[in-house]
């Protein structure tokens, strides 16, 4: 098909788009955790 | 044929036009980024309900607000400028370059600015899934806005799917997709967007460092930072893939702005690839056969300029003086000879207009040669080059020389996009392993880094411009006009006016932009349940 490659070089980017928002998600969740394991040594070094 | 050209006119018809591109372009990768880093941030409040997510969101977008709202206005003047100062231009490829100008202009207008209105005014009045929908669409428009006059600039460096009609003198479109969907406009679609990614992430590290390093808002600069930084990876890794493919492009259909992006004077095969080097003296043009490659400093990568033209690290890339001067070897054709297709080409069209003008019986035959597509092929496409014919032979071999953009300015300009592009990644990957490795917030060399990226990635993505631009002079359809040819014949004294009207209108909005930005930075994000 005469423009194959091109059409899946623009549809790249929508990929990446869904990826970033799915790596995003990813490393927010595990800092959000990471936090809140720090916050529960901190609160159990503070007992 | 230069004579005839009012140099005046067109410097300052370049520099208007150079000046209100590149006062656009800092407003427009921070849109073009930012959108989507609000999107991930306000699809994370709505999915999480966090209140907290609210507050970093509204804290962004109105960043994003502020820079938008400025950045129109200079793209509003730089789509009139097509027609004020480049009417030449527009007479003749107004028909393809148009169509894509149009679009782009719908979608500018209508699709972003119906869904921005709602995402900045319509928090606690619609629903919080339409709210997130108009940021999510706010983001998409502003990228696929981008996406037409991306196709527009493309077509002007690799001009395809048009037809030249002799009756009106003009190309006319004859295949929207192979506009659309050619090579060039794809990986420039790709190449432009992700840096505009690339630089709204380091925006935000930027500004999120600069909270840590006050000690303030930390949590909240620290999740900033996550965002940023993984989008930032990911539009890195993306960057880098388009721009070996435009790098190839170019290889390809435009070899005198790749040879002057490594100012590589002579062809090689088995070219080395300048990783870092210092021109000696600059030699921009004209030049000459004399002309040799020269660095005072140059690290090189062996093979590798090679393998990025053409995927082979033995390949035979060609110099500057290859391309003028031809080289049978490699079936390089020389800009002698092209001058004088060109030339042959222009004079047929004004032997056509003159037969048509006068109903002359060599009129069929005339035309005939425009509907050959052997002739088109072989004259028509040089007949840029006949701007550049002189009856002189001698005269005709210097004119040749013209024919190259500024090299040095070419060189730095790529070379310092790619330098800075590399820190930048660095720096994403730092600020991500030292965010999980909880010593983020007291390294003050990183966070100073990462807010002085900020003016640096600005840098990196006019430089980006500057290549694309500079180093396809003296065209603005690549091989078929000149700029010079392109511009308006009006006075060059109006054009210097309003050059400086504007110089002064822009400079007072971009201080206007930093200053909000600053304030509104240094104030931080509000305790949530402030208005935005």
């Amino acid at each position: 098909m005469k423009y194959l490659s091109e059409i899946l070089w623009y549809l790249s980017w929508p990929l990446l788009i869904v990826i970033s928002y799915q790596a995003v998600k990813w490393f927010i969740n595990k800092f959000e955790k990471q936090e809140a394991q720090l916050e529960e040594s901190k609160d159990n070094f503070d007992i | 044929m230069f004579e005839s050209i009012d140099l005046t006119l067109v410097n300052w018809s370049r520099a208007q036009f150079a000046l209100t591109a590149m006062y656009h372009w800092i407003f427009v990768p921070l849109t073009l980024g930012l959108g989507f880093i609000v999107a991930f941030m306000e699809t994370l409040y709505v999915k999480t309900g966090n209140p907290e997510w609210k507050r970093i969101t509204k804290y962004w977008m109105k960043l994003f607000g502020i820079n938008f709202a400025i950045g129109v206005a200079t793209g509003i003047i730089l789509e009139f400028e097509f027609g004020t100062n480049w009417s030449n231009y527009s007479w003749f490829v107004g028909d393809i370059f148009g169509a894509p100008l149009a679009i782009e202009g719908i979608m500018a207008f209508f699709m972003e600015s119906t869904f921005i209105a709602v995402m900045f005014f319509g928090w606690g009045k619609v629903s919080k899934k339409f709210h997130l929908t108009s940021t999510w669409l706010t983001a998409i428009g502003a990228n696929l806005s981008a996406v037409w006059i991306l196709v527009a600039n493309a077509w002007m460096q690799d001009p395809v799917g048009m037809k030249f009609n002799p009756d009106t003198a003009r190309m006319e479109m004859v295949n929207f997709w192979d506009v659309f969907l050619s090579p060039s406009a794809v990986t420039k679609f790709l190449h432009t967007t992700t840096s505009g990614f690339v630089l709204a992430a380091i925006f935000v590290v930027g500004v999120s460092s600069w909270y840590l390093l006050k000690k303030r808002e930390i949590l909240f600069a620290k999740k900033s930072i996550v965002i940023a930084s993984t989008f930032g990876i990911i539009a890195s890794i993306m960057l880098i893939a388009s721009g070996d493919s435009s790098a190839r492009e170019m290889a390809e259909k435009q070899p005198m702005k790749f040879a002057a992006m490594e100012a590589l004077y002579e062809g090689k095969t088995n070219a080395p690839l300048v990783a870092i080097g210092l021109i000696g003296d600059p030699q921009d043009d004209p030049m000459d056969k004399t002309a040799k490659e020269d660095f005072k400093i140059k690290i090189e990568i062996p093979n590798m300029l090679s393998y990025m033209a053409f995927l082979k690290a033995d390949a035979f890339v060609p110099g500057i003086k290859d391309l003028i001067l031809g080289n049978e070897k490699h079936g390089i054709m020389s800009y002698k000879e092209k001058i004088q297709r060109g030339y042959e080409a222009q004079q047929t069209l004004a032997a056509y207009k003159k037969a048509q003008k006068e109903g002359l019986p060599e009129l069929a035959s005339l035309k005939a040669k425009f509907n050959d597509q052997n002739w088109m092929d072989n004259y028509f496409q040089y007949f840029g080059y006949g701007a550049y014919y002189a009856e002189d032979e001698a005269q005709l071999e210097k004119n040749a020389f013209k024919i190259i953009p500024p090299i040095s300015i070419s060189f730095y300009s790529f070379h310092i996009m790619v330098i800075l592009g590399g820190h930048f990644l660095l720096l994403f990957i730092i600020l991500l392993w030292l965010i999980f490795k909880n010593k983020l917030a007291d390294n003050k060399i990183v966070l100073w880094t990462a807010v002085w990226s900020i003016p640096l990635v600005y840098i990196a993505s006019q430089a980006g411009w500057i290549v694309a631009e500079v180093g396809r002079q003296p065209w603005v359809i690549q091989d078929l006009m000149t700029t010079s040819r392109a511009v308006s014949q009006i006075d060059s004294g109006s054009v210097m006016v309003t050059f400086w009207l504007f110089a002064l209108t822009f400079t007072s909005l971009l201080i206007a932009e930093v200053k909000i930005l600053t304030k509104q930075i240094k104030i931080g994000p509000k305790k949530e349940g402030g208005k935005i």
